[in-house]
Formats: C-alpha cells, structure tokens, sequence
C-alpha cells in the first residue's frame, strides 16, 4: 500500500477511530494485525520473514539478561540482525562476487526477489538497538511478544522510519490511551502538512531530478547547477514530508514517534546538520557505533574520536546502500566532521571579528551546497555518473540566463513558492521566535476568526493535494 | 469526548465541502477571464460578426504564429482559433461547430500542424477549454475546474510574478509576445514525414468537412526550432489522406523557408515564434492566400 496515498490516509484515520473503540486490552493486538496487514500489502513472504526475525530477537531478548552464555548470545543476536541485512540487501554487492568468482551462477541476491525486505533497513536498526539496550542493561526485556511485534511493524513508521528506540517506544504501548481529541488533531495536522510537502513540492520537483540523473551525458551545465541547488530541498520535502505523516498517524493512535528534522538547513556546520537532518538514524549511529568506538579506543586520546567518526559515517553511508557512491558519501561527512573538529580554534580565531550575521549565513550556504554535492553521490546511480556530474558543473558553460530559463521551465512555480515558504516559516522558527509566538496565537484560537483562517488553510491544502495528488509517487528513502 | 471530535470533524467536511465549491467557482471564473486560451475560445463562442474569410486551426505554435491582426490589415478578415495543447480532433470539432453555429462560411481554413512535436495526429484527447465548453458534452467529477484547468493556475502564477508573461496579449485570437528566447539547437538532417499526414484518421476528416463546405484548405506544418527543422521542400505539397480525398501541404518547416527566422530575434522558446517572427510567417501565409486568390 502507497503511504502517500488517500487510501493509506482515510485507512488510517478509520483505525485511529476503531482503535479508541476497543477495549484497552485489546488494542495491541489490533495494531500489530493492522502493521501485519500492511506489510503483507507489499509482498505475502515478507510477513512471515518480519514475524520470524521479530520471534528470534524477541527471544534472544528475553533469554540474554539471565543466560550463562551471555557474550555468544549477545553475539549471536548481532551476527543473525546484520547477517540477514548482508543477504537481503547488500548480497549483490558483498556476496555474489565471491560465487563469481568461483564461476558459480549461485546468486544469494535472489531471496531478496521472493522476500521482498522492504523496510529492512530499518527494522534492523530497530532490532540491534534492542538487543544492545538489553545487553547494556539500558532497558528490561519485553515479555510481550505482541508489544514487540508493533514495536518493529508499527506501520506509520514501518517503510521509512524514523528509527525508533525500543525504550522510547515500548513503554507507550503499555499507557491507558483515552481518546484525546486535541493529540488527534494534532497527527492529523501533522499528517497534512507531510502530504502537502510530498505531493506539493517534492513530487513537483522529482520529474526534473530523475529525469536529469537519467540523462546525464546530455544535461547542460545549467541544469546541473539548479539541480545542486535543488537536490537538498527535494530530499528533504520528500523524506520530510513522509516523517511527518507516519508521525502524525501514529500521534492519532496515542503514539510519539522520535523526531526525524530539525530545520536542519539552518545549521551553521556539517556536525550540527546532522543533529537536525534525519537525526534517528544519526542519532543512533551516535550512540551505538561512534560511542562504543570511542569508548573502545579511549587509549588512542583525540584520535579515537577521529577514528570513530570515520567508522560510524563510513557505516552511515553503506548503511544507504551497497555502492562505492554512498561509501564516499559517508567518507566526505566523516572528513567534514573531522575537519570542523580540528579546526575548531582557528575557525574561532578567523570568524571571530565577523558580524553575526555574515558568520551565520556564510555556514549555512557553505553546509547547504556541501551536502548538495554530497547528494549527487547520494542520487547518481554509480561513480562514474557522479564525475559526469561533477565534471559538468563547469563555471565557464554556465550561463544565468539559462538557469533561470531552465529553472522557470523545468520547475512548477507553485513548487518553488510553498517550499520558500515552508523554508521562511522555519527561518522565523529559528531567529525570530516572537514573530512565530505570535502567529501561533492568532492560529490556536487568539483571534476571533482563528478556526474560520485554520480551516481555510486546512481545505485550501487539501484543495491543492487533490489538484496534484494524481500521480503516485514513492517516497526516495523506501529503498532502503 | 470522541462523540465531539466526530461531530467536528462532520462539521469541518462540511465547511471543506463549500470552500472547495467557493474556490472552484472562483478559480473558474478567475481562468474564463484571464487565461488565454480560454479568452480565445469564449471569443470564438459569441462573434458578433462572423463573416471571416480565414480561420486558422492549430496548437500552440499556431496560436502565436497566425498573425490574424497582418491578416486582416491585408484584407483577410481573420480570427486565430487554435488553442495550445489542441489536438486535430480538437480542430475538427472547432471547425464543425463554428459552421453549425453561424451562417457564414471562410474562404480559407488554416490548419497548423506539428510533426516532430507529437508522436501522432491521431490524438482523441480533447483540450479541456473545449471539452467543457461543447453544446453536448456530459459533465462528471473530472471537469472540478481547478484539476482540470491546473496548469492554468501555473501559467496565472507566472503571470503574477513574470513581467514578460504579463505583457502577453491577445489579438484577434492571436497570443503575442515580445520576448526572445533565442534557438541554440542545430540542424539535424530529416526529412518531414508525409505518411504522418496521409495516414492521419483526423487530418482526412477536416478535409473532408472543408470540402463539403467548399472551403479551401491549407495544412501548414509549422516553423520551429533547428533540430525539427527538415530538408525537404516547402511546397506546395499534395497528399491523399486515408478517405482518398487530396489536400495541400505547406512546408513552412523546411530549412529553406525557416532561413527567414533570425535565432535571436524571432523565437520565444522551444519552436515557438514571438510577434516578430509571426509577422514574418504571417506575411508568407499572406503572400501564398494572395497568390491562391490570383489563382480564382
């Protein structure tokens, strides 16, 4: 089933109601059918994978608090989450070279035809957190193997995240959950804005990215600077855009899910990016693989963190993908990071004497175009279309009259507009919180016409998904 | 406490419901004024005087290329019905219902036709400024006018922010704009492909209707960018459609005749023709209806 869909949505919103209908005892179990159902929508194999790999984390949790064997089990559990990671999504990459190389026509990629693991890199993350959190003795077990299941299906969350901690998670399935009005028109609001922002503005824009990437050899110079330009906003409308709605449905059953962005393209540096830009999964490659790195190295002073940060964004990249592009990705994160780490003191030094606010916005355009480039690692299908890229974004061929020919032809106009204003909004979020204050005042119900304004809004952006919403698009980071 | 939020939300469906007919209404009666296309055809729906010697037929490098304003200064009272994104079929039902709506009949019907830029002449599709607007056609969900006049809205959003889409005009039927966009492309050797013409369902059916109504049928294929520029003659040209009926062709996409277009002066973007090379164009149509007069 199509998350960005009026299907999903009225789906969705009829659960969140049966939901509050039944009985409090029952209502785990009515969550895990439904994630079970969606999940079985893509493909009928896959369901029966998620219930086995949920069972034996499941189990591997209940029995590593008490267990003799404390270290193998714990190993174990690593061994079988990344193993069946590396065989369905990274075999055609790690695996089938060495039975080529055997000259057998052996090819392990195949499994992943019949299970299709949608949603594997995910789950995982969620499944080694688990067991890590037990073996550190951070959290209990679940005695709940229903409770467990939701916590790795949950189905707003289930396809692209964010990647929840079991402690974080867990515990909500076991509250009373009363119907509460103002949380369900909160996810429902939420869920909106995330459709607005995925049909609006990524899906307007994604014609001209995939289209571009598709043909490279032919893109004019032109067209791949608007598309450095444009490569993070598309991204982040569209991978925000869906946060949004899997966070608002699952805010209409009761449930918080962490949080994915931060107005991330305020950061003045690479390192505060990625605090604010799909902070689940940075946040914990930051905990279980750069902490525990340091921690191990500790001997090793200042160079350990070097070291850890270079294993946990190398990781960070092949995480995305078996690929040399998303290793570089990771690779040039890592040596921003080292870099701004470093060079603390002597960027200090020299930016000391700027004014505010040159000093603020020369790091925010210098973190927006780095992870521009670092994005046309992330969309090129290989390497070699990466340099064609890179190589094309000659200065001498580029020409402003054509860009903006180009951008005006290529990219809907109302696109450009809601993003400006999206990106406004959050400006104001982040340097002028009063005038923010404000407006949220005249929004909740601090001027006499707020709810006749509200819905307004509400109906005009349902208007415009209805206008623009006919085309089916997935979102970028379901592949994953 | 659920009891309220349900009656709210039935509350709010019901205030959606309206806003979204409030917005409909308004955004058609916003695009039937402003939009150009749709000015055209609401024209062409109530003439006052509908006795013109020439209609021109065709998409939208016909709407900006028939210069019906030269045509008429040169005495041959015109109007410009082709519409951007129109299909022949479209055409032919223009055609049909103009003569079944007024007494008077054209000497001449211009048919601009583009055959690098379609794939078939055959299209069935409809343009929605027409569909909507024809005596019989059956309304349903799918006419709600801001989705099926979207891309209205977007060329109304240009306008509002672009000074060159706003000085766009329209005259007589004709869309004139004064911007260049000069042609980078280059020349690619082919030769137009008459079978397309020939074999075309709906090109036989206008000729078929102008021949019953003794009118004199001129299928122009319009002047575009280099790379669909072709090397064959200009022409005229005859063809024999698929109902055995003959008409003649013009080839105002050759090499030879597009050497009259200066690159950066006479293009207002990919194929397009700005006022300036619409005069130009215009003037050989009115050299050819001359020359076709002298011939009676």
């Amino acid at each position: 089933m199509n998350t960005i869909s009026a299907e999903f949505a009225l789906i969705s919103i009829a659960a969140a109601i049966i939901y509050y209908l039944i009985n409090h005892k029952y209502r785990v179990g009515f969550l895990a059918i439904l994630s079970c159902a969606f999940v079985a929508s893509f493909n009928y194999f896959l369901l029966p994978y998620i219930i086995l790999y949920s069972l034996i984390n499941y189990y591997i949790g209940i029995k590593l608090p008490d267990s003799k064997n404390k270290i193998l089990l714990y190993r174990t559990g690593i061994v079988f989450n990344v193993l069946q990671l590396v065989i369905l999504q990274y075999a055609s990459f790690a695996i089938d070279p060495f039975f080529n190389l055997l000259n057998s026509d052996f090819h392990v990629s195949k499994l992943s035809e019949i299970i299709v693991p949608i949603g594997i890199s995910y789950f995982t993350l969620q499944g080694l957190g688990y067991i890590i959190n037990i073996k550190m003795g951070w959290e209990k077990p679940e005695k709940k193997f229903l409770d467990f299941l939701v916590y790795i299906t949950f189905f707003p969350k289930f396809l692209s995240g964010p990647i929840e901690r079991s402690n974080h998670f867990l515990p909500q399935l076991n509250e009373t959950q009363e119907f509460n009005e103002e949380q369900v028109s909160t996810g429902l609001r939420i869920a909106l804005f995330g459709f607005l922002k995925k049909i609006a503005i990524a899906n307007q824009m994604s014609p001209f990215v995939l289209d571009t990437f598709a043909d490279l050899g032919t893109a004019d110079a032109s067209s791949l600077w608007i598309l450095l330009f444009l490569l993070p906003l598309y991204l982040y409308f569209d991978f925000s855009g869906y946060t949004d709605i899997a966070i608002g449905f699952a805010r209409m059953f009761g449930i918080n899910l962490l949080p994915n962005f931060n107005r991330p393209f305020f950061s003045e540096n690479v390192t505060t990016f990625w605090k604010r830009f799909h902070i689940s999964l940075a946040s914990w490659f930051g905990d279980y693989i750069f902490r525990q790195t340091v921690f191990k190295r500790r001997k090793w002073g200042v160079y350990a963190s070097m070291y850890a940060v270079f294993i946990t964004w190398m990781l960070f990249g092949i995480w995305h993908g078996a690929g040399w592009n998303f290793m570089l990705l990771g690779l040039l994160q890592a040596l921003a990071i080292n870099y701004e780490f470093f060079t603390r003191k002597f960027r200090y030094r020299f930016f000391v004497k700027w004014p505010r606010f040159f000093k603020v916005w020369f790091g925010r355009i210098l973190v927006y175009l780095f992870y521009g480039v670092s994005l046309v690692f992330f969309f090129a299908p290989d390497l070699q279309s990466t340099f064609t890229f890179l190589s094309g974004l000659s200065v001498s061929s580029f020409s402003l009259y054509n860009f903006i020919d180009v951008l005006w032809r290529q990219i809907p106009l109302s696109a450009m507009v809601l993003a400006f204003l999206f990106l406004v909004f959050e400006l104001l979020e982040e340097d002028h919180k009063g005038l923010i204050e404000k407006f949220k005042y005249i929004w909740s119900d601090g001027w006499k016409w707020s709810r006749l304004f509200r819905w307004s809004v509400y109906s005009f952006i349902l208007a415009m998904l209805f206008v623009l919403g006919n085309k089916a698009e997935q979102f970028i980071y379901a592949q994953f | 406490m659920m009891k309220k939020f349900l009656f709210k939300s039935l509350k709010f469906t019901v205030f959606a419901t309206v806003f979204f007919a409030l917005l409909n209404v308004a955004y058609f009666g916003i695009v039937i004024k402003r939009d150009h296309g749709f000015r055209n055809r609401m024209e062409s729906l109530k003439f006052d005087n509908p006795d013109f010697e020439v209609l021109a037929f065709g998409a939208s490098t016909s709407f900006d290329a028939f210069d019906t304003e030269l045509l008429t200064a040169n005495g041959f009272k015109s109007y410009n019905m082709a519409i951007a994104g129109s299909s022949v079929k479209t055409s032919h039902i223009q055609l049909k219902e103009y003569l079944d709506m007024y007494a008077s009949k054209p000497e001449y019907i211009l048919l601009g036709c583009n055959a690098p830029m379609v794939t078939t002449f055959d299209d069935e599709y409809i343009i929605p400024e027409i569909e909507v607007t024809m005596k019989d056609h059956k309304y349903s969900l799918n006419d709600v006018p801001i989705f099926k006049f979207k891309w209205m809205g977007f060329e109304l959003l240009k306008r509002i922010v672009s000074e060159t889409h706003r000085e766009a005009r329209l005259e007589l039927g004709q869309l004139k704009f004064q911007k260049n966009i000069p042609d980078q492309t280059d020349y690619e050797d082919q030769e137009l492909e008459f079978d397309e013409y020939e074999s075309s369902f709906w090109i036989g059916e206008v000729v078929e209707l102008c021949q019953e109504n003794d009118m004199k049928l001129i299928i122009i294929e319009m002047p575009g960018y280099k790379a669909t520029q072709n090397l064959s003659k200009t022409g005229h040209h005859t063809i024999t459609c698929k109902n055995g009926l003959t008409a003649d062709l013009y080839n105002f996409n050759s090499q030879e005749f597009c050497s009259i277009f200066v690159s950066d002066a006479d293009w207002v973007g990919n194929s397009h023709l700005n006022e300036f090379g619409a005069i130009k164009f215009t003037n050989e149509v009115i050299r050819l209806l001359n020359e076709l007069e002298d011939q009676l």
